[in-house]
């Protein structure tokens, strides 16, 4: 069944753990959705070409470009943004450990970085400098210099398989 | 920068894709990993009617294989798969040690090694594995189905056999029983916006003499190329006849130039990162 | 009125220590957790409308006609402003070298950049508004185009119709004995560089949300504009209204700026306009490719630097000769980025005879503007260089070739020549740290042990001076003595803060300045909670502006490193004043005079004693019991600081000007390596160090010189704004302007070296630009040791530094300039090529099926149509797939210099959504035997729009398959009987799929 162009479909997922619904035309990208539609404003744009990495979220676990997919594509599929890592009372580790290691300074990129850090240490509970670089280049980051964000992703990695 | 209106359609079978290709043509494109197509879209490059997304086919049958001793990947395998030792490409060294260069950790999580294939980047490393591999690519249009090998595929800058009505429902890659591979990429930050990649693959006899050789470059021309390596089969790997063939990739196929470098920088390195590859494959011989 | 005490640096009375320390930032919270609140994150007026901005493909042509009608016609298009829409509505931008044209933030009549906007779309959403922009038609009458900066100069091409010379500003500068300098030198050394144009990229882009009150006739504009708001009196001059209509607020966070939303004012008074044309508010957000084609990128500069030397190495005298690069447009603060450094062109030496010319000019380029560094890198580039050089020729060590040179301490604080000051510091000194920190010694041996192994290994340094807090008067150093004297004077660089207590008895520090990443709220807490004996956590901050609310002038904002050089002063002498009334309120509530009494820990105490009362009380007693203040006091605890810098003067009669108020010393060395085959650069080592004064949180003050060497990376190896001839921008997009990433960056040693400046309450001075200035310089030093070649250039990238171990011009492309022949001047031959078919059959024959027009139709690869309009003249229709861009294009073709059978030219245009294309062709036929043609073919093209982004490489083959499936068909029709060879056949076929669309 194909949706056309000019109409509105419901989209339906699961957001940070709460079911979350609202309307757009397929062409309407995650990124957009969220913003504008969800009023979820931490996942922001900074290319709209999927090199920058800003907008970055997990479907599903994994990280994802969401300027470079659409919100009609998500139905029902779980979706984490930077405002699910910790709660209204407290940063998760990762965020804490970004504040102590000042890794970031606008903070604007901080968020899809956050949410790439979540998958990739989900899956790399004990990278080295290196690897850690390699993933940190899917995002640019202007202010930082990268050295800060790269302690902090270490530093939690560290924490969360010490014993 | 926000995409043209289309239309969306999420087949669940190859089946129903395959008939909206038919009926759509080239008004529609195939959405699979996105990660190349949606920057098209978002910056109206691409301006299809409709967007036929397969992510929602499940159960994808492989098409039968070329060769016994091969490996297919289907439409939705994501690049992510063939990164691990055990992964897809287990048995596909060249694909399996160019994996982490393609796109980045985030994009492999969508892209998937079809979109790679079916695509064509002239920088990808992909198609360059697979035209390294004498691979096959697998087509299937509401019409039938037809294998295409790898050499006959690339025809253009961005530009395949594939018609607008086909789907590229598998790719499958050769296992090289015997042969050993090198790859080298040298790009403006490290490894990233490539400006020249070769790979070689090579097997030699139980008396050293080069059985199969082959010779691949990509992001020097508009589509990745192959050396013509048959004058070079027979012998026994020496300086020789590394020069001879680092001299027929500098003569023999050709380069552009682009903001990025000069022709002559790639007609250079090409030949540089050649010679690098067979030195690898060919320096530790001796200690086996 | 000054402040005791202002030109001493002096440790707080209350001793808390918070200043210095590294305490967590407290802007970490909001945007760790998403919520900090940036431009697109803000909707302040209902009812607001989004704008698309639709903008010329080209670079220099006339704007013939535009037809918003079908635009117009869709649901949810609420208007299509044009440039004449806004000329009506507002009065041009001013420029500082009074250049005869009129500068609209929109094309009016003529556009003079690829990416200047030509009309506003405002519609219910983004989307819409970019479906309406497709349906805008707009004519346009191209005209000769000029991208060089050297050939600008020479006037060949006029960038401005009407404007005489492209050269709108040039002024000599002597100071000090710069001939007698050059006689009696024992060398001469001289070095001539490009500074390619770059921009510092924030990841968050320029925002507008505005809104046109028609009761006030007064706008309301939010953004994230960083200032100096000077900005604010062109914006409202330029809207038709007095400054007080006009009100900007600053979006609470602000993704990034580097200097480069300061151009965000041009679109300010944009979008104000369009809000009042269209009578709605107004909100655009600039998307990436808008960015890097038209936001602000820095101006390029072209360098001759000649330096005079006796033989030991002491740098006698200097000539200077600038051509300054800054786009289509005299758009302010131009010429701001020439002058920044006029007041200290001696950098950090001690050379006091100095020749300048400056020239300004103009290029079918995007205008430029500020960007991180601001005029340093580009003029520090060819002064380290020089010196690089220098070394090289006397047979000096570059280091001490430096140290020679260099301001001595006891010199401190020196005044420059051409009228800046060098506030203090121990230049010899902290370069002396900087080789021990690198390991010089070793870092040489090293080096030479590479050498000996036949590698390619180089030692680069750069020093430099940083200049912070500027003056707002230096660019009328642009202007003549006489020209100064008839305008009304220009100084300062004040700076404004207000301290306030609330009825809780909090403490809120409100500074107007725009912070993008900087942490100056965190800073701010620091230097109060020492003043008043607070802990930071219990200072608010707010550092935002608000016209109607700020306390804020127009020097304030987030610029020219000025928070840490001045507005922390600001907000001391703020804090000093409420510790003053704190400890007289004190003194009266526990009985002894205020000089007996401290605050510490939150109390005020009598010393040495045990009674105190918490400030905290003393602060809300203000409020509710204001009527009982001790001694004559005020109510209420509400005091300004206003640090007003007198030494910021206008340049004086020798054009003399002090451009900023203190000056940071920066030494970088580095050690890198050369792939000789691939030209790729590693660095080895990269040791930076420092003089800011008084550090006042060092993890911050890390964190900004790591960032400024990343930008200073970038610039030093990958990225560079390109334009092709015709003046199409190849770098629009991330894909081609490259930013360096976490896997780019060196391991790098940091160290600080620190002597306070006198120059303001807090010891610090400014830093920011950093090592975005030296990397770039310290790596081409670097290079050129390594290479032994003076004609290092940056980006090094490795096809460029390839090139130049190999000879050739970095930059040049032969295959290129190999113009096969010369055909109409209006080409310039992007694209070209040649061949020969054979075809079956008599010329005459052949040339009748070249021109049936039926059958023709057919054999055009992609075409749906085509007809003659007139004799000689035919339109077409083309669909064509180029590199998987696909796209419709309206054709117009021209037969001329007809001789048949034998010659022809074939000319025509063709223009799409994606682009245009414009070309010619020469054929000729040639009897070949009896029964067949040789048909010869030359052809030159030129590509312009989106299309033209995809590089020449894929134009290239695209051209030639299209070719090639032409002639399979002219084949096919003159004889359908003979056999297409497979390949051919292939090729055909895949040249089906380029027309029809083909690619994921």
């Amino acid at each position: 069944m194909t949706i056309d162009a000019d109409q509105e479909i419901e989209v339906s997922f699961t957001l940070n753990g709460k079911p979350v619904s609202a309307r757009c035309q397929p062409r309407m990208h995650l990124a957009d959705f969220l913003r504008h539609r969800l009023h979820r404003t931490g996942t922001h744009i900074g290319c709209e070409h999927g090199v920058c990495g800003a907008c970055t979220v997990l479907v599903d676990g994994q990280a994802v470009r969401s300027c470079l997919i659409y919100a009609v594509q998500l139905q029902g599929a779980e979706i984490t943004t930077v405002e699910g890592l910790g709660t209204d009372q407290e940063l998760n580790d990762l965020q804490k450990a970004f504040r102590e290691h000042f890794a970031l300074q606008c903070g604007f990129c901080t968020p899809g970085i956050l949410m790439s850090a979540t998958d990739f240490l989900g899956s790399n509970p004990d990278p080295s400098e290196d690897e850690v670089r390699e993933f940190l280049s899917g995002h640019i980051c202007r202010c930082t210099g990268y050295e800060g964000i790269v302690r902090a992703i270490l530093a939690t990695a560290r924490a969360r398989s010490a014993p | 920068m926000k995409p043209a209106p289309f239309s969306y359609a999420a087949p669940r079978s190859v089946g129903e894709a395959l008939e909206l290709l038919a009926r759509y043509g080239a008004d529609a494109r195939i959405l699979a990993g996105g990660q190349t197509l949606g920057p098209m879209l978002n910056m109206r490059i691409a301006t299809p009617s409709v967007l036929v997304d397969i992510n929602r086919i499940a159960g994808w049958k492989l098409p039968r294989r070329a060769s016994a001793q091969s490996v297919l990947t289907h439409a939705l395998i994501r690049q992510r798969e063939g990164i691990a030792p055990d992964g897809i490409f287990a048995e596909v060294p060249l694909a399996r040690m160019m994996m982490p260069m393609v796109g980045h950790y985030q994009t492999r999580n969508r892209g998937t090694v079809c979109g790679s294939i079916a695509h064509g980047d002239p920088t990808a490393e992909l198609p360059l594995a697979l035209l390294v591999l004498d691979g096959t690519v697998h087509l299937a249009s509401a019409k039938g189905s037809r294998a295409v090998p790898a050499r006959n595929f690339y025809i253009g800058p961005l530009t395949t056999e594939r018609t607008p009505e086909e789907l590229v429902v598998a790719v499958e890659w050769p296992i090289l029983a015997d042969t050993r591979f090198a790859f080298r990429e040298v790009g403006v930050h490290g490894t990233h916006s490539t400006l020249c990649t070769a790979a070689v693959a090579l097997r030699t006899d139980e008396a050293g003499r080069v059985a199969d050789l082959r010779v691949g470059l990509t992001a020097i021309a508009d589509r990745p190329l192959l050396l013509d390596t048959a004058p070079f089969i027979g012998e026994v790997p020496n300086d020789d006849w590394c020069r001879a063939i680092c001299d027929a990739v500098r003569s023999s196929l050709s380069f552009v130039s682009d903001m990025h470098a000069s022709a002559e920088y790639r007609r250079h390195t090409a030949a540089v990162l050649t010679e690098r590859c067979l030195a690898e494959l060919t320096s530790d011989r001796a200690g086996e | 009125m000054t402040e005791t005490g202002l030109h001493q640096h002096q440790a707080p009375a209350t001793g808390g220590g918070w200043v210095g320390r590294s305490i967590p930032r407290r802007e970490d919270v909001p945007l760790l957790m998403g919520q900090a609140r940036f431009i697109d994150d803000l909707a302040p007026f209902p009812g607001t409308k989004e704008a698309a901005i639709l903008r010329s493909p080209h670079a220099h042509a006339r704007i013939v006609s535009m037809d918003a009608t079908a635009a117009l016609a869709m649901k949810g298009v609420h208007a299509v402003v044009t440039g004449a829409d806004v000329a009506a509505l507002t009065k041009p931008i001013p420029n500082a070298v009074q250049a005869p044209i009129r500068q609209y933030p929109i094309a009016v009549d003529h556009v003079h950049y690829a990416g200047e906007p030509v009309a506003v779309i405002v519609a219910d959403d983004r989307y819409l508004a970019e479906d309406a922009m497709e349906r805008v038609a707009v004519v346009y009458e191209e005209l000769p185009v000029c991208v060089d900066p050297v050939e600008a100069a020479t006037d060949a091409v006029a960038v401005h119709t009407g404007v005489p010379s492209n050269i709108v500003h040039e002024r000599r500068f002597r100071f000090g004995d710069p001939e007698q300098a050059f006689a009696r030198a024992d060398r001469t050394v001289s070095i001539e560089v490009d500074y390619p144009r770059i921009t510092s990229t924030p990841i968050e882009t320029y925002g507008v949300i505005a809104r046109f009150d028609p009761a006030q006739r007064s706008f309301e504009i939010w953004s994230n504009f960083q200032g100096p708001f000077i900005g604010h009196p062109i914006i409202a001059g330029a809207l038709g209204v007095r400054p007080a209509a006009v009100r900007m607020i600053s979006a609470p966070a602000s993704g990034g700026s580097f200097g480069v939303k300061w151009g965000v004012f041009a679109y300010a008074i944009l979008l104000a306009a369009v809000a009042r044309a269209a009578g709605i508010p107004v909100k655009w957000i600039e998307d990436r490719a808008e960015h890097l084609a038209a936001a602000s990128s820095s101006t390029g500069r072209h360098t001759r630097m000649e330096g005079a030397f006796s033989a030991e190495g002491r740098l006698l005298g200097l000539k200077v000769d600038q051509l300054e690069n800054i786009g289509a447009y005299v758009r302010p603060p131009e010429p701001s980025t020439l002058y920044r450094t006029h007041g200290n062109l001696n950098g950090p030496y001690d050379v006091r005879n100095i020749a300048v010319r400056n020239r300004v000019v103009l290029t079918h380029q995007a205008p430029s503007g500020l960007n991180r560094g601001f005029g340093a890198p580009q003029y520090y580039f060819p002064l380290e260089r020089l010196m690089h050089e220098a070394a090289s020729r006397l047979g000096i060590d570059p280091l001490e070739l430096r140290m020679r040179n260099l301001v001595a301490r006891e010199a401190m604080p020196y005044e420059c020549a051409s009228g800046g000051m060098l506030d203090g510091g121990d230049y010899p000194g902290t370069l002396r740290q900087t080789a021990e920190l690198a390991g010089y010694d070793a870092l040489i041996a090293e080096r030479d042990e590479a050498r000996a192994r036949g590698e390619l290994a180089g030692i680069g340094i750069a020093v430099s001076v940083e200049s912070s807090a500027s003056s707002l008067a230096y660019v009328n150093a642009a202007l003549t003595p006489e020209q100064r004297a008839a305008s009304s004077d220009k100084s300062g660089g004040l700076a404004v803060a207000t301290l306030s207590a609330d009825a809780g008895g909090e403490f809120t520090l409100r500074l107007p300045t725009v912070p993008a990443g900087q942490g100056h709220a965190t800073v701010l807490a620091q230097l109060v909670a020492d003043e008043i004996g607070l802990n930071p956590d219990e200072i608010n901050v707010v550092t935002a502006i608000d016209t109607a609310f700020s306390d804020w002038s127009i020097t304030s904002g987030n610029y020219a490193n000025r928070f840490s050089g001045a507005d922390t002063t600001a907000a001391v002498l703020a804090a000093r004043k409420v510790a003053a009334k704190l400890r007289v309120m004190a003194g009266a509530a526990l009985g002894c005079p205020p000089e007996e009494i401290e605050l510490v820990d939150g109390v005020a105490r009598e010393k040495g004693r045990n009674s105190h009362i918490a400030i905290r009380k003393l602060a809300a007693g203000s409020h509710w019991n204001s009527s009982n203040m001790p001694d004559g006091l005020d109510g209420g605890i509400q005091e300004t600081g206003v640090f007003t810098p007198t030494s910021l003067q206008s340049p004086d009669k020798d054009d003399r000007v002090r451009s900023s108020l203190t000056s940071t010393l920066m030494c970088d060395i580095a050690a890198v390596r050369v792939d000789r085959e691939t030209g790729q650069v590693s660095i080895r080592k990269y040791a930076v160090v420092h003089d800011i004064g008084r550090i006042l949180n060092p993890a911050i003050v890390e964190g900004q010189l790591r960032g400024g060497l990343a930008h200073g990376l970038g610039a030093a190896l990958m990225e560079r704004i390109e334009y092709d001839a015709s003046g199409n921008l190849l770098t629009g997009s991330f894909m081609d302007y490259l930013c360096p990433l976490a896997d780019d960056m060196p391991q790098v040693l940091i160290g600080h070296a620190s002597h306070p400046t006198t120059e303001n309450a807090t010891g610090a001075r400014g830093l920011g630009d950093g090592a975005s200035m030296n990397a770039p310089i310290c790596i081409a030093n670097a290079l050129a040791d390594a290479m032994a070649n003076a004609a290092v250039s940056i980006p090094a990238s490795p096809s460029r530094v390839w090139s130049l171990l190999n000879g050739r011009d970095p930059d040049e492309r032969p295959e290129r300039n190999a113009q096969t022949f010369t055909g109409d001047p209006g080409i310039r031959g992007m694209l070209t090529g040649e061949g020969v078919q054979e075809l079956p059959g008599k010329p005459a024959t052949v040339w009748a099926a070249l021109f049936a027009v039926d059958e023709l139709a057919k054999i055009i690869p992609g075409c749906r149509s085509l007809t003659e309009v007139e004799p000689d003249r035919f339109e077409a229709e083309i669909v064509l797939s180029i590199a998987g861009m696909r796209s419709t294009y309206n054709a117009k073709i021209d037969l001329t210099d007809k001789d048949e059978p034998q010659a022809i030219r074939i000319a025509g245009r063709a223009d799409g959504k994606l682009g245009f294309g414009l070309g010619e062709a020469f054929i000729t036929l040639i009897p070949i035997g009896e029964a067949s043609t040789r048909l010869t073919y030359r052809y030159r093209a030129d590509v312009g729009g989106r299309v033209a982004g995809v590089g020449q490489r894929m134009l290239d083959s695209v051209v030639r398959l299209l070719i090639r499936q032409f002639f399979a068909g002219l084949t096919s029709h003159l004889d359908p009987s003979s056999p297409q060879p497979s390949v051919m056949k292939r090729i055909g076929d895949a040249v089906l799929r380029l027309v029809s669309g083909s690619g994921r």
